[in-house]
C-alpha cells in the first residue's frame, strides 16, 4: 500500500468517531406506544413527593423552580407548572442521556426512574400555567404578533400559534407551553437553540426558527408569551363569551 | 291525532327547532371568521368549537327530535290510537335529551372540537361520545315505538293496507336501526373504551369504515321525512292527489334496501379498502338516485295534477296554478329544486373517479348543505307551519310571513352554496379555520367568502322568522280542536298491495345479505390483519 494511501486511511479512522458523533440523534425519546403509555400512567401524587426531596449533593426541584412549579427562585430557570407532560418527560429524559446538557440537572435525574421522571411531569401537567412578572414598559410590535399568528414567509418561519397553540399552551404531542415562561429563559433558550448550544429539539425545527429570528423580536416574544401566563384556558364557547 | 301525544310530538318539535336556530347563529359566525374579513373575530379553537357544536345540533339534535316528534304524529295520525307506548316515547325523549345536555357540555367547553364525524386519531372528551350515544339510544327506543305501531296495527287489522306515512316512517325506523349499527359498533367497542384510557391504540381504519356504514344513510334517515311530506301531505294541500301509492312504497323500500351498504364513497380516498369493494359501493351509490328520480317524478306528476285541477293549461301553467301561498307548497317546489342541483353535485361525488377533483374541498360542504339544508331542513320548516295549529288548537301566526321565510331560505341556501361549491372547484380545502396566505389563489377566493356571508345573514333573518312564527303561534286564542290529519289520497287508492309492499321481511333479508357483501370482507380483514393502530391525537 502507498504511503499517501495509508496516511489518508489513518485520517479518516481518527475522524471517524467524530462524524459517529455528529450523526447521534438529538434526542434518545421516541414516541412509541409504550413511551405514551408510561407518561400517561405519570402518578401526579408521586409527582408531588419527588419535588421536595434533596440530596446531599443535589438540590429538590423547588429550589431552583418554586413550588409547584410556579415560582422559580431566578428569572433564568424556567417555570414547570402547565407544562405539557410529554415535554417535560423528555427534557428530563435528555438531561439524563446527555441530549440536553446541563450539569445540575442531569445531577438532578440521574437516579430518578422513567417511571418517577413520568410522575413528575405528571404534577407538573397538573399544575394551572403560572403568572410571572414583567416589566409594564415593555412592549409587543404589530410584526412581532404577525409572527405569532402568520409567521413570515419570506423567511420560511412558521406561525408560532401553528405548533404552540394559540395561547401559547403547548399541543401534541410534546409541543412546549410557551405562556407564562420567564422572560430571560425564553431568551435564553432561543440564544442557545440559535447558537447550537441546545440541540435536543427534533428535525432541528426550533433550531433552524431560532437562527431566523433577531434578537429583538425573540425579546418580543419573550414578553407575549410571558403575559399570558395566569389566563384562563379553553377555546370553547362558554371561554368566548367569558372574554 | 290523540290529545295526549301531542305534549310528545311538541316536546319534540321544540328541542329540533331551538338546536336548529342555535346552530344558525354559529353558522353566520363561522362563515365570517373563515373569511378573514374580520379578524377581530377570527380564532381557530372557537371557529372548530363552533363547527362541532353546529354540526352536532343541525345533523344530530334537530334531525333525531324532528324525526321522532313527526312520527309520534304520523303514526297517532294514520293508524287513528294511540301510540304502542306513549311511556316508552317519553322515555326516549329523556334519554335523547339527556345525551344531548350531556355532549354540549364539552363541546361548548372546548372539549370535543373533533368536528361532527367520527374520526380518530381525533380524539374528544368521553362525555361528548357517552352523550351522542345515548342519543343514539333515544332513536332506537323510537324505532321499537314505530315498528311496534305499525306491527300491532297489522295484527288488528288483517288485510289492510298500512298507510303509507306510516309505511313510509316504518321503513325509515328499520333503516335507521340497520345504519346506526356502525357507529354504535365504533362507539361501543372503540371511541368511547379509548377516550376513557382503557385502550392505548385504535385501528382509524376500521373506525372509518365502521363510521361509512352509517355516514350514508345517516342522510336519507334525516330526507326520509321530507320525502314522507312530499307524498302525503303536499299533494292534498296543493288541491290535488297523490300520483300513485305503490310508487312511493317502492321509493321507500328502494331508499331501505339500497342506502346502507354503500357508505365506502366517503372512503374512496382511504387506503384501508381494496378498489373493488369501492367499486361495488359505488355502483349502489349510483342506484340509491333512482328512489330520488321516482320521488321526483311522482311528487311533480301529483303537484301538475293539482295545478291542472286549480285551472292551469298548457305545458307549464299547471306550475302558476299552484296555490304559492301555500307553504307546504312553496316548500314542495323549493325543495326539489334544490334537490335536482343537489343531486347533480352528489352524483360528481358519487363518481369513483371525478371525486377525486372535489375531495377534501369546499364542494364537498358545500353539497351536503345544499342537500341537507335545501331540500331537507325546508321540508322540515313546512311540515312545522302544518302541524302546528294541529298541535297546537291555535291559527299559525302568519303564512304570509311563513310563504316569505321559505322563499328567503332558498335563496339564502343558495347564496351561500353556490360559491361554496366555486371555492371547492377553485380548490379550497375543507375544514380549516383561515386562509392566512398572501397568494392570487386565495385573493380569488374572496368575493365567494363575501357571497356565503351574505348568505349565511339572510338564512339567519330566515330562521329567525320561523322561530317567531311558531312563538306567536302559541300566543293566539285556541279555536279549533283538529284531530284528524290531512293526509293525501292517492289518484287510485290501493284497496291492496302485493306483501312485500306491505312489510319488510323480505327487504331485511336483502339488505342483511347485501350488508355482508359490501362490508363483510372490509371489516374482517382490519380484524385478521396485524394493523399498526394509532395513538390518540390528543395525549
Amino acid at each position: 500500500m502507498k504511503m499517501k494511501t495509508r496516511k489518508l486511511i489513518i485520517l479518516v479512522s481518527a475522524l471517524l468517531p467524530f462524524g459517529l458523533a455528529q450523526a447521534a440523534p438529538s434526542s434518545n425519546v421516541a414516541w412509541t406506544v409504550e413511551t405514551h403509555s408510561l407518561v400517561k400512567k405519570g402518578d401526579p401524587k408521586i409527582g408531588s413527593e419527588i419535588e421536595t426531596v434533596e440530596t446531599e449533593d443535589v438540590n429538590a426541584c423547588i429550589d431552583c423552580h418554586g413550588e409547584r412549579g410556579a415560582e422559580p427562585d431566578r428569572d433564568k430557570h424556567p417555570t414547570l407548572a402547565g407544562q405539557i407532560a410529554a415535554y417535560t418527560f423528555k427534557q428530563l429524559r435528555d438531561y439524563k442521556d446527555g441530549s440536553r446538557e446541563n450539569r445540575k440537572m442531569s445531577e438532578a435525574v440521574e437516579r430518578l426512574t422513567d417511571e418517577q421522571l413520568a410522575a413528575l411531569a405528571a404534577w407538573y401537567a397538573d399544575q394551572p400555567i403560572p403568572k410571572v412578572e414583567v416589566d409594564e414598559d415593555e412592549t409587543v410590535s404589530e410584526d412581532t404578533m404577525k409572527l405569532v399568528f402568520r409567521g413570515d414567509k419570506t423567511r420560511l418561519i412558521q406561525p408560532c400559534a401553528s405548533c404552540h397553540g394559540p395561547r401559547g399552551e403547548g399541543a401534541i404531542i410534546d409541543v412546549p407551553a410557551i405562556a407564562g415562561q420567564n422572560v430571560k429563559y425564553f431568551v435564553n433558550t432561543m440564544k442557545d437553540y440559535a447558537k447550537g448550544k441546545r440541540a435536543n429539539d427534533v428535525y432541528s425545527r426550533m433550531r433552524i426558527i431560532a437562527k431566523s429570528l433577531t434578537r429583538e423580536e425573540i425579546n418580543e416574544l419573550a414578553v407575549y408569551y410571558a403575559r399570558l401566563g395566569g389566563q384562563p384556558g379553553g377555546g370553547g364557547l362558554f371561554q368566548a363569551f367569558a372574554n | 291525532m290523540h290529545d295526549k301525544s301531542k305534549s310528545l310530538v311538541v316536546a319534540n318539535l321544540w328541542v329540533a327547532f331551538a338546536a336548529f336556530f342555535v346552530a344558525i347563529i354559529l353558522g353566520l359566525y363561522q362563515v365570517m371568521n373563515r373569511s378573514g374579513l374580520f379578524p377581530e373575530i377570527e380564532s381557530h379553537e372557537l371557529y372548530f368549537a363552533s363547527v362541532s357544536t353546529h354540526g352536532v345540533l343541525m345533523g344530530f339534535v334537530l334531525t333525531t327530535f324532528f324525526i321522532m316528534g313527526f312520527g309520534y304524529y304520523t303514526a297517532t295520525s294514520t293508524l287513528k290510537r294511540e301510540l304502542w307506548s306513549r311511556g316508552l316515547a317519553w322515555v326516549a325523549f329523556s334519554i335523547a335529551l339527556g345525551g344531548t345536555v350531556m355532549a354540549a357540555i364539552p363541546l361548548l367547553t372546548g372539549k370535543a372540537s373533533v368536528l361532527y364525524t367520527f374520526y380518530p386519531p381525533l380524539m374528544a372528551h368521553p362525555t361528548f361520545y357517552i352523550g351522542a350515544t345515548l342519543l343514539v339510544v333515544g332513536s332506537w327506543l323510537w324505532c321499537l315505538e314505530m315498528i311496534m305501531s305499525t306491527v300491532t296495527w297489522k295484527r288488528d287489522n288483517p288485510g289492510k293496507v298500512v298507510p303509507l306515512a306510516m309505511y313510509g316512517t316504518t321503513a325509515n325506523a328499520i333503516m335507521w336501526l340497520w345504519t346506526s349499527a356502525g357507529v354504535g359498533i365504533e362507539m361501543l367497542f372503540q371511541l368511547i373504551p379509548w377516550s376513557l384510557g382503557l385502550m392505548d391504540t385504535l385501528d382509524p381504519g376500521l373506525a372509518r369504515t365502521l363510521f361509512s356504514w352509517t355516514l350514508h344513510a345517516i342522510v336519507y334517515f334525516w330526507l326520509f321525512p321530507a320525502y314522507i311530506a312530499m307524498y302525503t301531505i303536499l299533494p292534498k294541500l296543493a288541491g290535488g292527489r297523490l300520483f300513485s301509492d305503490e310508487m312511493a312504497r317502492i321509493a321507500f323500500i328502494m331508499l331501505l334496501v339500497i342506502s346502507v351498504p354503500i357508505g365506502f364513497h366517503h372512503l374512496y380516498m382511504d387506503p384501508q379498502q381494496a378498489a373493488g369493494f369501492k367499486f361495488l359501493h359505488m355502483l349502489g351509490t349510483f342506484a340509491v338516485a333512482v328512489p330520488t328520480l321516482l320521488t321526483g317524478f311522482t311528487v311533480l306528476a301529483s303537484l301538475e295534477g293539482a295545478g291542472r285541477l286549480r285551472g292551469g293549461k298548457g305545458l307549464f301553467g299547471w306550475i302558476g296554478a299552484l296555490d304559492w301561498k301555500e307553504p307546504m307548497v312553496v316548500a314542495g317546489m323549493l325543495a326539489l329544486f334544490m334537490l335536482i342541483a343537489g343531486g347533480f353535485g352528489g352524483m360528481i361525488n358519487a363518481s369513483y373517479m371525478m371525486n377525486t377533483m372535489v375531495h377534501n374541498t369546499q364542494w364537498v360542504t358545500g353539497h351536503f348543505h345544499l342537500i341537507f339544508g335545501g331540500t331537507t331542513v325546508i321540508m322540515y320548516l313546512a311540515v312545522a307551519y302544518h302541524l302546528w295549529p294541529k298541535l297546537t288548537g291555535r291559527p299559525l301566526a302568519s303564512r304570509a310571513m311563513a310563504v316569505l321565510q321559505l322563499w328567503l331560505w332558498t335563496i339564502g341556501m343558495l347564496v351561500l352554496t353556490m360559491p361554496w361549491h366555486a371555492l371547492g372547484l377553485l380548490g379550497q380545502p375543507r375544514r380549516i379555520s383561515s386562509t392566512p396566505y398572501d397568494s392570487p389563489l386565495v385573493a380569488q377566493w374572496d368575493p365567494h367568502e363575501l357571497a356565503m356571508i351574505v348568505g349565511g345573514a339572510i338564512l339567519l333573518v330566515s330562521a329567525l322568522l320561523f322561530v317567531l312564527n311558531l312563538l306567536m303561534s302559541h300566543l293566539k286564542k285556541r279555536i279549533y280542536d283538529v284531530t284528524h290529519g290531512d293526509w293525501a289520497v292517492a289518484v287510485y287508492p290501493p284497496m291492496s298491495v302485493p306483501k312485500p309492499m306491505n312489510g319488510f321481511a323480505l327487504w331485511n333479508g336483502i339488505v342483511a345479505v347485501w350488508m355482508v357483501v359490501a362490508y363483510g370482507i372490509p371489516i374482517v380483514q382490519l380484524l385478521i390483519l396485524d394493523a399498526p393502530g394509532s395513538m390518540p391525537w390528543g395525549y
